[in-house]
C-alpha cells in the first residue's frame, strides 16, 4: 500500500492486523494476474479517482500510461487491455450499472474463471487505493481526533 | 435494468479456483475480511449501518437482504435501515451521520474528501473508529466483484440474519419478511 511510514505506523496502532492482512491481500492480487495489465487498470483507477499514483510492481510503458484517458481511441492497447480498461472504468463509476456489454469482452479474452480472478484483483487494488486516499485525508499521524 | 442484465455473467463454479495464485487471492480476501472484523471500536449498529450504505451504493441485492444478528441484538431495525438512504436529513445521531459521510467519501470521492466532512468525521469519531470504517468498507465493498458479474442474486424471500464465524466465514440464519420496527425473531 502506498501509504507513507507514519501513516502505516498509525494504522497499525489503530487497527492491529488489518494493515498486514491488506498488505498480504495486495501482494496476492498482483501475483494472481498479469501485473502489467493490472498496473494499467489501477493507474486508470487512480486517474479517475484523482488519488495518488499507485506503486506498481512492474514497469509500465510510459506511452501507454499517457494514453490511458483515451485508451479506446489509441492503437497502443491490445484487445485484452481495451476490454480490461473498459471494464475498469465502469467498475469505478458504477458497478451496479454495468451491462452485459461491459463484461462480455473481458470474459471473451480471459474466460470465466480468469475474469473472476482479474475482477477480484482489480477490486482489491481499487479498494486499497481508496482506503489509502481516505486514510491520508482523515488521519493525522500523532494527533488524535477530538472525539 | 432488464432481467437479462441481472443474469449471472459467469458460472458460480468459476469463482472457486482450486489452487495456485488465483486460490491464494480468494483466501487473502477472506483473511482480510476476517481481520477487518476483529476491531470493535464501532458498535454493531453503526457497523451494520455502514455495511448497508455500501450495499446501497453498489446495488448489492445479496448484502441488502441480510441483517447482521449482532446488530439486531443491539437494536438495529428496519426503521434505522429506512433512514440510511436519506441519512443527512434523518434522526440518526451525529456520529452515525459522520461515519456515513466518510463511507460516501471513500466510495464516491476518495481523492477529494471535503474538508467539512473531514472536520465532521474527526469531531465525532475516534481515529480507531475512522480506521475501522475504512477497513470495514474494504471488506463490504469486495461484493462489487459479485455485483459486476451478477453473482449477487438472493436465493430467499425477505431478509436473512447473518453472523460471521471465528474464521470470518458467513453463517446464514433464519429468513423473515420485511417489516418495520422490532419483531420477534427466530434464533440464528
Amino acid at each position: 500500500m502506498p501509504l507513507d511510514l507514519q501513516e502505516r505506523t498509525r494504522l497499525e496502532e489503530l487497527h492491529p492486523g488489518a494493515l498486514a492482512a491488506a498488505d498480504d491481500l495486495d501482494a496476492a492480487a498482483w501475483a494472481a494476474v498479469d501485473p502489467e495489465l493490472l498496473g494499467l487498470c489501477l493507474t486508470r483507477v487512480t486517474q479517475m479517482l484523482d488519488v495518488r499514483p499507485p506503486r506498481v510492481p512492474v514497469a509500465l510503458d510510459p506511452a501507454k500510461v499517457a494514453a490511458l484517458p483515451e485508451f479506446d481511441r489509441s492503437d497502443r492497447f491490445s484487445p485484452l487491455e481495451r476490454a480490461a480498461l473498459a471494464f475498469t472504468e465502469q467498475f469505478v463509476v458504477s458497478v451496479d450499472a454495468m451491462s452485459d456489454a461491459d463484461v462480455q469482452p473481458l470474459v471473451a479474452e480471459l474466460g470465466a474463471s480468469g475474469t473472476w480472478t482479474f475482477v477480484s484483483a482489480l477490486c482489491t487494488v481499487e479498494l486499497i487505493a481508496r482506503l489509502d486516499a481516505v486514510t491520508h485525508a482523515t488521519l493525522a499521524p500523532g494527533e488524535d481526533s477530538a472525539a | 435494468m432488464t432481467s437479462i442484465d441481472l443474469a449471472p455473467r459467469v458460472a458460480r463454479e468459476d469463482t472457486a479456483p482450486a489452487d495456485g495464485p488465483a486460490a491464494d487471492l480468494q483466501a487473502a480476501i477472506y483473511a482480510a475480511g476476517a481481520a477487518a472484523l476483529e476491531a470493535h471500536a464501532l458498535d454493531p449498529v453503526l457497523t451494520e449501518t455502514i455495511r448497508l450504505r455500501c450495499a446501497q451504493y453498489h446495488g448489492c441485492r445479496f448484502c441488502g437482504s441480510l441483517r447482521m444478528k449482532e446488530a439486531l441484538d443491539s437494536g438495529f431495525d428496519e426503521d434505522v435501515s429506512a433512514q440510511i438512504g436519506r441519512y443527512a436529513t434523518s434522526d440518526l445521531d451525529a456520529a452515525t451521520k459522520a461515519a456515513l459521510r466518510l463511507t460516501d467519501a471513500m466510495i464516491a470521492t476518495p481523492g477529494h474528501v471535503d474538508p467539512e466532512v473531514i472536520a465532521d468525521v474527526r469531531a465525532h469519531l475516534t481515529d480507531a473508529q475512522i480506521a475501522e470504517v475504512t477497513f470495514d468498507i474494504l471488506k463490504w465493498a469486495m461484493q462489487k466483484r459479485h455485483v459486476s458479474l451478477r453473482l449477487e442474486g438472493v436465493p430467499w424471500e425477505g431478509l436473512a440474519e447473518m453472523a460471521f464465524d471465528a474464521d470470518g466465514g458467513l453463517v446464514l440464519g433464519e429468513t423473515r419478511a420485511v417489516t418495520s420496527g422490532l419483531e420477534p425473531r427466530a434464533a440464528l
